[in-house]
């Protein structure tokens, strides 16, 4: 009888950069005691227009306190005067008749099936709406339009009211991106040869393992032995060698699929539907993996880990003996990772998929960038997008500008680096699905340089179309 | 063959194991009341049967302290800045809904002015204390009213820096502020139930 390999409590085979203790690692955690959904929304909502206001006066008050006209701010969104300029900061309620709305649903015939979800309730006739404390105020012109804002975010609107009582927006102002913390030179840190300090982290998501298809098996295999350096000739392995983290951003597991319908069991458990094939393979490919490296595991859409966000962190026990590897952790979605020198922010895909509703556009770096401006990361929550009731926080709103915004789960890899007014530059990832792509992203923590492996089966899938 | 079984009436001496039962004739003491009063006396059962000391007694005082701070627990996560209640008998200052000595004046003026100097109209035995409370409740700068309690809301309106008045925390921390539920939860809150 062979003896168990020991695990090393520490993935010493290649260094990386400690993981700051932080406040913003437990940003998104619920805790044991918030299990009560008792609270209302409106909750949220206050307390984002509170905290967000400042930021968004400050930055309209710069913008617009030159302008012809002399505009003054006015605090009540039912305050302003007909005919004179001025700028209201409120919340924006974007009213769109594609919504799928409860009371439509309910009083239309029973025999009727339901229309299939849209991809987009975005329609010409959306109309956007500001709304405060007071009250709401309906904006028009193409500004607004043009600005593509959507439910939830707080935003400053220049302009005056017609006639009519609505609002004509001349100029809108956003929160602006956040500051960013400036990277202090640390001399330990494992410095490459370009001579540049940081580390290389690969990215990835979607790796959907449960899925009845062959070939993603044999992907994930070989991605295992690439991380793990045990692919390739010795260049290929040197430079392979040089990747220290490996984040997956959700989905890691699907839903089994059912092949037909059985008769269900009125008592007990469905059998057909359950299995543990799919986290015990996972939790192989993650043994492996973490004795070389730390791996941060976030949940997704199809993760068993809650439908509403911020999803928590799956349960370390799930794996298997991966919990005792220091190096494995379980993040929640959306999370921060605090490296040294550099601050990730990654989400599991559910957020920019809501927003992706709202907009005309197909540009999903355009709306991840948008939700650095608006310094909110899921602003369609609660309305569209599932949450909890938070009473006294929004871990949603960004106090930080992070280093590396990293999005799972889109339909392609793109990526760029956005600049703030105020100097701070976050590179943007969007990840694509793995077991459709076979695509892994490369980051480095130091340049902000992304580099893209892409893990081909090219024989099988000859065999395959034969 | 089983042993023969004694029955009740013949029982001497060393009587067997009789399990006690919970008197409902005494009045029990409630959630939050001092720790020194809820010793054996639940569990007394008139009559003069002998009773062993057996684990029945403690779980049903432990079940009442679980309760009363459980709650204080749910409200020390949620709202840290609250003194330690773990000391049941904390000496809170008793409150007059009246208010004669008139030490909530400063926001009782503010009170006044925001409902127009005007009495509410089917309110007219409101007391002081209870109208300054709802219209601490109705200020909309503090945030929702509805789903927590008033003294959970006055801490989240501090930590968000909007200076809610220390006259409604002097309140909510009195002896009634924090044991009735007309003055501690909001007006919504359903209290008869």
């Amino acid at each position: 009888m062979l003896e168990e390999l020991p695990i090393p409590s520490h993935p010493c085979a290649r260094p990386s950069l400690p993981v700051h203790g932080s406040d913003l690692k437990t940003a998104f955690d619920l805790g044991p005691n918030a299990k009560s959904y008792k609270q209302q929304y409106a909750n949220i909502y206050f307390i984002r227009l509170a905290k967000l206001r400042k930021a968004v006066e400050a930055r309209a008050r710069a913008k617009w306190s030159n302008v012809d006209g002399n505009p003054k701010y006015v605090q009540r969104v039912l305050d302003v005067q007909k005919g004179e300029l001025c700028y209201i900061i409120g919340t924006v309620y974007m009213d769109m008749p594609l919504k799928p709305n409860v009371l439509e649903d309910i009083s239309k015939d029973h025999w009727i099936a339901a229309p299939p979800p849209r991809p987009k309730i975005y329609s010409p006739d959306d109309s956007a709406m500001l709304e405060d404390e007071s009250g709401r105020i309906r904006l028009v012109g193409d500004r607004v339009t043009r600005s593509r804002p959507v439910t939830g975010v707080i935003m400053g609107a220049l302009g005056a009211e017609t006639a009519k009582g609505d609002f004509e927006v001349v100029d809108v102002c956003w929160a602006g991106m956040p500051p960013q913390p400036k990277a202090e030179g640390e001399d330990e840190m494992d410095v490459d040869e370009e001579g540049q300090k940081g580390e290389w982290v690969a990215l990835t998501s979607g790796l959907d393992i449960g899925g009845s298809a062959a070939p993603s098996d044999m992907r994930i295999e070989l991605l295992v032995e690439l991380l793990t350096s045990e692919l390739g000739g010795n260049d290929s392995q040197s430079e392979t060698a040089r990747i220290s983290r490996l984040i997956l951003a959700g989905n890691s597991l699907t839903p089994p699929i059912r092949q037909e319908e059985l008769i269900k069991k009125r008592y007990g458990y469905d059998s057909s539907s359950y299995s543990p094939a799919p986290t015990l393979s996972l939790a192989a490919h993650l043994l492996d993996l973490s004795r070389s490296m730390p791996v941060h595991l976030l949940p997704g859409a199809s993760d068993p880990a809650g439908a509403t966000l911020p999803q928590q962190a799956l349960p370390k026990a799930m794996f298997g003996d991966v919990k005792k590897a220091s190096g494995f952790s379980c993040e929640t979605n959306p999370c921060w990772i605090p490296l040294e020198g550099c601050l990730m922010l990654g989400a599991g895909g559910q957020t920019i998929d809501d927003i992706f509703r709202y907009v005309d556009t197909d540009d999903r770096l355009e709306m991840a960038r948008n939700t650095l401006l608006w310094r909110h990361i899921a602003p369609t929550a609660p309305d569209t997008l599932w949450c909890y009731p938070f009473s006294d926080r929004d871990p949603f709103i960004i106090t930080t500008t992070p280093h590396v915004y990293f999005i799972g789960n889109q339909p392609r890899f793109e990526t760029s680096i956005v600049r703030g007014a105020d100097g701070q530059q976050t590179r943007i990832i969007l990840l694509p699905r793995f077991s459709q792509t076979g695509e892994v992203a490369l980051v480095h923590t130091g340049t902000l340089e992304v580099r893209k492996l892409t893990i081909e089966l090219g024989g099988w899938e000859a065999v395959k179309r034969e | 063959m089983p042993a023969a079984r004694r029955d009740s009436a013949g029982r001497a001496g060393s009587a067997p194991y009789v399990q006690q039962k919970l008197s409902f004739s005494h009045s029990k003491p409630g959630a939050s009341a001092p720790l020194g009063k809820t010793t054996k006396k639940s569990t007394s059962v008139p009559g003069s049967r002998k009773q062993t000391d057996t684990p029945p007694p403690p779980p049903v005082q432990e079940e009442l302290l679980d309760e009363s701070s459980d709650e204080e627990e749910e409200q020390e996560a949620r709202t840290p800045t609250l003194p330690p209640k773990s000391v049941e008998n904390v000496k809170r200052a008793k409150l007059d809904v009246q208010d004669k000595a008139g030490k909530f004046g400063p926001y009782w003026t503010e009170a006044q002015e925001r409902m127009g100097h005007q009495d509410p109209v089917h309110g007219k035995d409101e007391s002081k204390v209870y109208r300054m409370l709802r219209v601490f409740d109705l200020s909309y700068e503090y945030g929702p009213c509805i789903g927590m309690s008033r003294l959970e809301r006055w801490e989240r309106a501090e930590a968000m820096g909007l200076e809610p008045p220390p006259e409604v925390r002097e309140i909510l921390m009195t002896e009634e502020g924090t044991k009735d539920a007309r003055l501690a939860q909001c007006i919504y809150f359903e209290t008869d139930a």
